[in-house]
């Protein structure tokens, strides 16, 4: 039996011996989940810096508590809710952290810090789809609509992932759906004015 | 189904829908539709396009500057494990043996030990009651057994 969902190839074998105390295996399974425990850190946060802090407390926290996994599940499962907490871990320290900070001139500095992702690239079809992604998809939308579209989970995965319901699930799924799918046809005009219609 | 149902549809489907594979309604008309073809692939380019910027966001560290306070994680633990296995039964073990010892009072010797001359029998050994303990002598048939029972 191999854990294979959304591109991570992890054995279980390696993960019961990461369980055992096997650091090369630990080690195997860090690699395995990084670039996916990246990506959605990069989903959830829209920011590259946070992505990174996230994604370092996320494998350290895995590193510690690979033993409490419980085998019948997914480990990519197991990750996501633990990126997810560290995910609202760090919003709170930062909301903190800015509550401390004096006044406008220091939030306009953590805003420009911000938006890492879409505006390092050239202004294309890509980098206008992107920004609308990150900057006016909302996060739960942007969330089910990365793991389940671009990731390729089931949508039974994606709900136990996130935790919610099926059908909360779903409803996300197709606003968020509608909205890209607009967003990827408002740059090929021509295709929709052939339905008689405007988007 | 018509171009304009199946636009409506091709907004909510599954990706694996737009490429119209299978034989539900949309995935005919597709089929036969080369406007609507245009539309679908239109549609999961803008997918693959979303998923590839995604994944190609370039970051200043790699999973080589995670793997040093993993690596840190996983030594305590194994501390952690190794200290629950081995060090904790050990301490709950010397903790019952202290506690057996200190039950039976006070550390001097219960029985005296007997004093025996040259050419004579061993002389009769005595024993000391703890405080608070009372006893009850049983002679037994062997001579040389006496059961001394406290309570």
């Amino acid at each position: 039996m191999r854990e294979s969902a959304g591109g991570s190839d992890i054995p279980v074998a390696v993960v019961r011996a990461a369980q055992a105390g096997d650091t090369d295996a630990l080690e195997a399974v860090v690699r395995g989940l990084y670039p996916l425990v990246l990506r959605w850190a990069l989903v959830k946060t829209g920011s590259a810096q946070d992505a990174e802090d996230v994604t370092q407390e996320t494998m350290i926290r895995v590193s510690k508590y690979i033993s409490r996994f419980e085998s019948r599940g997914k480990i990519t499962t197991w990750a996501y809710q633990i990126t997810s907490n560290a995910v609202a871990d760090h919003c709170r320290r930062a909301r903190r952290h800015l509550e401390l900070l004096d006044e406008e001139a220091d939030v306009e500095s953590q805003q420009d810090e911000v938006p890492v992702r879409a505006d390092a690239i050239d202004d294309s079809v890509a980098a206008r789809l992107v920004r609308a992604f990150f900057d006016e998809l909302p996060e739960k939308q942007r969330e089910v609509f990365h793991l389940a579209d671009l990731e390729g989970y089931r949508s039974s995965e994606v709900a136990e992932m996130v935790g919610m319901n099926a059908a909360t699930v779903r409803g996300h799924l197709f606003r968020a759906r509608r909205f890209i799918r607009r967003k990827i046809l408002e740059a090929n005009p021509s295709l929709v004015e052939a339905y008689g219609r405007e988007l | 189904m018509n171009c304009e149902s199946a636009f409506e549809r091709m907004l909510d489907a599954d990706p694996e829908g737009l490429e119209a594979r299978g034989d539900s309604g949309l995935d005919v008309h597709i089929q036969g539709c080369g406007r609507c073809q245009a539309v679908a692939a239109e549609l999961l380019a803008g997918h693959e396009m979303l998923a590839a910027r995604i994944m190609s966001v370039e970051l200043d560290r790699g999973v080589e500057a995670v793997l040093p306070a993993v690596r840190r994680a996983a030594t305590q633990r194994v501390r952690r494990r190794r200290l629950t296995r081995f060090a904790l039964p050990a301490a709950i073990a010397a903790a019952l043996v202290l506690l057996a010892i200190s039950d039976r009072g006070p550390s001097t010797p219960l029985v005296d030990p007997p004093a025996q001359l040259a050419g004579q029998p061993p002389a009769q050994q005595t024993v000391r009651l703890p405080p608070n303990t009372n006893a009850i002598v049983f002679k037994t048939s062997n001579p040389k057994i006496t059961v001394v029972w406290f309570y």
